[in-house]
Formats: structure tokens, sequence, C-alpha cells
């Protein structure tokens, strides 16, 4: 065997199919499929209440969807509590920074770690032995996850008391933590400005490197249309338009949706 | 040696540290029970009933009580899943109030008379013992992975499940552990007091647990144990006061959450 196994070119990591979400008279989420190749970084924008965050929130087992279904690598996750998903390899960012409030940068990012190692409520009592340094190792993978974030220097602060930028990062450091082979951003860039917006797009990139599939939510274009090699538009809960960046901005459904928006 | 008075003061302040802790460790995981005094009721007359008409040794009781009053912890954890805040508070609320009313309905157990006989087997060395256990143990856990899980799970819930944290778990968890503290402590305090009556654990029971680790700060466990020394010791020092000494015990609590609102030992201000 040599190479990459011909299936992963076909089949893709994410697959959506038929997703709805209604809140009461609102839908959300209209039937929307959605396919997210291995090792993309693929793009998810709309107006304001497209349903973008819903669809997240889905993904991720927050909301549970009124139809449809969603697979990961195969994987049916439709029906999993949002832990088992996490530990799946789905992890997420949220639009509006939800950081443990009462914890530092480098323990909400220890956190991240919960499912990636063992031992409950006993473990520490009997010593196991080979769970003797496992506090010792979460806290060196958290170090090392911190400092690929640029956030070494701020480990022992409390995460909440940073600025509004340095908390995106926690967020993203907190979920890298988890090991996610699809890594979930909503709006990582919301309230940056341009110098950060740059450094974001930049950390977006390594992350890629290492092989994370990205699926990105975001308002500002640059960042969108400079990063995704996809880009799927959503409005009112329906997917009106995919392609590639220069497909989208010369779309005339998009051009509509946004304008009508405005 | 100390004299019995002192002794009995300080049994009675272990006692009441144990039950601020066993409020505490729901709370740590954001769980508020307001129905530790249940626990402490079941593990009371479980072991009291051992000691009686088992006859067995008193580690065995303890350790009876203790079971019995966290695998009621557990079940109790169940309902807590669905239920938030107020509603979890009425919720054990309520079940502390049924075991009560279900000991005063308890013939075997001396119903509403109370029941007598127990072996005096509680020294200041026994709870000591426990309490030291019990703060090693807690202290082990909270530095540990559970102990970050608990807090995330306080903080912020939806973001704990989001990042793989299985709630179900640490709550059902949270609860079992809350219930056997609570349960030592009940079968301490039968074996010193030597009668019970299912009085001795209703709602001020459950109501002062909850002062004294609010008191102490929720920080860590260290203010529940710091809140409850010092509330349960204070009466003893302000008795020289007479018939002013419950309303300078209500000052001085009002007067530390004033200056310290988020307990005695919290690091917030
Ligand atoms: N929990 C909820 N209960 C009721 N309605 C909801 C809920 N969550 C979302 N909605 C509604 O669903 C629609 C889609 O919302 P969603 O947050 O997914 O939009 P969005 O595309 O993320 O918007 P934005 O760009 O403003 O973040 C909106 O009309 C919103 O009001
Ligand atoms: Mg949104």
């Amino acid at each position: 065997m040599s190479g990459p196994p011909a299936r992963s070119v076909s089949t893709p990591l994410l697959a959506v199919e038929q997703l709805t979400k209604r809140f009461g008279r609102v839908t959300a989420l209209g039937a929307v499929d959605l396919r997210v190749a291995e090792r993309a970084i693929h793009g998810v924008i709309g107006p304001n209440g497209a349903g973008k965050t819903t669809l997240f929130n889905v993904l991720t087992g927050l909301v549970a969807p009124d139809a449809g279904r969603v697979t990961l690598g195969g994987i049916d996750l439709t029906r999993l509590p949002s832990f088992r998903r996490t530990a799946l390899g789905v992890c997420r960012t949220f639009q509006n920074v939800r950081l443990f409030g009462s914890m530092t940068v480098l323990e909400n990012v220890m956190l991240g770690r919960h499912c990636r190692t063992r031992g409950g409520a006993l473990a520490p009592l009997l010593r196991l032995p080979w769970r003797a340094s496992e506090r010792a190792a979460t806290r060196r993978d958290a170090e090392a996850v911190l400092e690929f974030v640029g956030l070494a220097g701020k480990a022992h602060h409390r995460a909440v008391d940073l600025p509004y930028g340095d908390q995106r990062r926690t967020e993203i450091a907190r979920a890298l933590a988890t090991e996610p082979r699809l890594l979930l951003l909503d709006e990582p860039a919301a309230g940056m400005n341009e110098t950060e917006t740059v450094e974001i797009a930049d950390l977006i990139r390594r992350v890629h490197a290492r092989d994370v599939t990205i699926l990105l939510i975001e308002h500002k274009m640059s960042l969108v249309m400079g990063l995704c090699e996809r880009v799927t538009v959503l409005s009112f809960g329906e997917k009106i338009a995919e392609g590639d960046p220069a497909e989208i901005r010369a779309d005339a459904r998009v051009i509509e949706a946004y304008l009508g928006a405005r | 040696m100390l004299s019995d008075h002192v002794t009995s003061i300080l049994i009675f302040a272990g006692i009441d540290v144990l039950m601020a802790l066993s409020f505490y460790l729901p709370a740590a995981a954001g769980q508020l029970s307001a129905g530790q005094g249940g626990f402490m009721a079941l593990g009371a007359y479980t072991a009291a009933w051992l000691s009686v008409e088992q006859g067995v040794p008193f580690v065995i009781a303890l350790a009876g009580g203790g079971l019995v009053a966290a695998l009621a912890g557990l079940a109790v954890g169940f309902p807590a899943l669905r239920l938030r805040g107020l509603y979890l508070i009425l919720v054990t609320f309520a079940f502390g109030e049924m075991v009560r009313v279900m000991f005063l309905n308890a013939p075997v157990v001396g119903a509403a008379a109370g029941y007598g006989g127990i072996p005096a087997s509680t020294t200041a060395a026994h709870v000591v013992v426990v309490l030291v256990l019990v703060v090693f143990a807690l202290s082990r856990i909270g530095r540990a992975r559970m102990g970050l899980a608990f807090t995330a799970l306080r903080d912020d819930e939806t973001a704990a499940e989001a990042m793989g944290v299985d709630s179900t778990h640490v709550k059902l968890a949270a609860f079992t552990t809350g219930g056997l503290i609570a349960g030592l402590a009940g079968g301490l305090y039968a074996h010193y007091t030597l009668y019970i009556d299912p009085e001795a654990f209703g709602v001020s029971r459950s109501l002062f647990a909850m002062l004294y680790a609010v008191f102490g700060g929720l920080d860590t466990l260290w203010g529940a144990v710091a809140g409850a020394a010092v509330l349960s010791t204070l009466p003893e020092v302000l008795r020289g006061l007479k018939d002013w000494r419950e309303i300078v015990y209500g000052l001085l609590i009002l007067g530390t959450m004033l200056v310290r609102p988020h307990g005695l030992l919290s690091r917030r201000r």
C-alpha cells in the first residue's frame, strides 16, 4: 500500500443529509445537504439568522434536528450525545465565547484533554502507576497547544479576564486539545481588528496544516475567500449556493441574499 | 486531655464540616442541594440500626450508613439530570422532607419517638480520621481530571458537554459522593448522641450545610471546611452574650458576607 486509500478522495469526512431544524415557525435549517472533504477548509456564509450557528449546534449535538442525518467518516452521529461526538473527533468554538469562567487559560485547555485521558474519581486515590503521571502529561499537552496558538505567556491568567481576541484563541486552543478531526469555527474573527484577523487566518492555516479539517463560519469575506477552497451559502435555512470562492462571488442568488438582507 | 465540653464541641464541629463538604461536592459541579440532611438521616439510621439490631462492629455500621446514603445520592442524581437551579433545590428539598417523614413513620426505628440505645462508639479521633480521609480524597480528586470536569460543569454545562465531558456521569458521581459523606456524618452523629430522631435531620440541617459551605466560599473545599468550622464553633465563643447571641451571630455572618461576598476563602471579590 502506498499513498492514501482511494476512498478518501471520494468519501467526505462530514456528510450532512436533509438536515432540518425548526424553532416554532422559523425554519433554521431546511433540508440542508452538505459534504465536507477530508482536510478541506470549508466556509459557511450567509446573512444574519441564516442558520449557520444552528448548523453547528446540530452537528455538535447541542440541538436535536427534526430530520436528517449527520455522519463523520461513515459513523452516524445523529443520535449521539455531544460528548461522544467530541470523542469521535468533532469539536467547536462558540460565536459568543463560552470559556469556563473560574478557570485559568491553562485549565480551560486542560479540560479539553478530558476525552483523551482516563481516570475517574477513584484513580487519583488508588495511585495506579500508569495514572501517576497523567496530570503532568495533560498539563504538558495543554501547554504545547497554548504555545501553538501563541498564548504560552498567558497560561495562568483567568481566561475571561483576557482581551477578546485572546479569549477566541483560548477557545481554539481548548478545542484543539480534544484532537479534533473536524474543527468547527463560529466567527473566529468577530470583533477583531485587521491585524488580529490576519493573525487568526494564519492560525487557521497552521491548524489546517496539522491535517485538521475545518468548517468555518465567518462574516468577514476577506477571511473566507482567502482561506476556503469551498464555500456553502445559507439563507433563511436553505442552501442557496456552493462552490469555490470565485463562483460564490459571481453567484446572482448570493448577491441578492446579501443585498436583500441589508 | 480536652474537657468533655470541648470534645463535644469539636465532634459536632467535625460533623458539621462533613455536612458542609457533602453540600460542597455536588455544588462544585453546579448542583445545588437543599436535602443533604436526608442523606445524613439515612446514614444515621442505617448505622444505628446495624449497631443496635445487628451488633456489627462500629466501622461496619459507619460504612453501611455511608453506602446507603451514597446509593440514595445516586438515586437523587437521576432526576437531578434534568433539573437546574431553583427546580433542583426544590426537588432535593422534597427528598429531604420525604426521608424525614419516612423515619417519622418507621416503627422499626422508633418512629416519632426516636431511636435510642445506640452504642457510644464515636470519639473525637474517629471524627478526625474520617474528616482527614474525606478531605484528603477530595483534594486529590479536585486537582485531577474529574476535578476540572466538575468545575467545567458548574461554569458552563453546555460548553463542558461540547468539550467532551459526560455531564450525566459527573453529576451522578457528585451526588453519590455527596450522599456518602453525609451518610458518614450521620453514622458518627448517631454513635455520639446515642439517640436520634427525624427532626435532627430536617430542613435546618440541610440549610445549615448549605450556609456553612457558602459562607466559607464555594471555590475550594477548604471554604466548606473553614465555613463550617467557624460557624459551628461561633455560638460557643459567643455564649457569654446570652440573649444577644443569636443576633450577634447573624450580624457576624452578614458583615462577613458584605466584606467577602463570595465567602471567607474565595479568591473573588
Ligand atoms: N434556540 C433557539 N430558539 C429559537 N430560535 C432560534 C434558536 N436558535 C436559533 N434560532 C433562530 O433560528 C434562526 C437561525 O439562527 P442562527 O443563530 O443559526 O443564525 P446565524 O446564521 O448563526 O446568524 P448570525 O450570523 O447572526 O450568527 C434565527 O431566526 C434564530 O432566531
Ligand atoms: Mg451565528
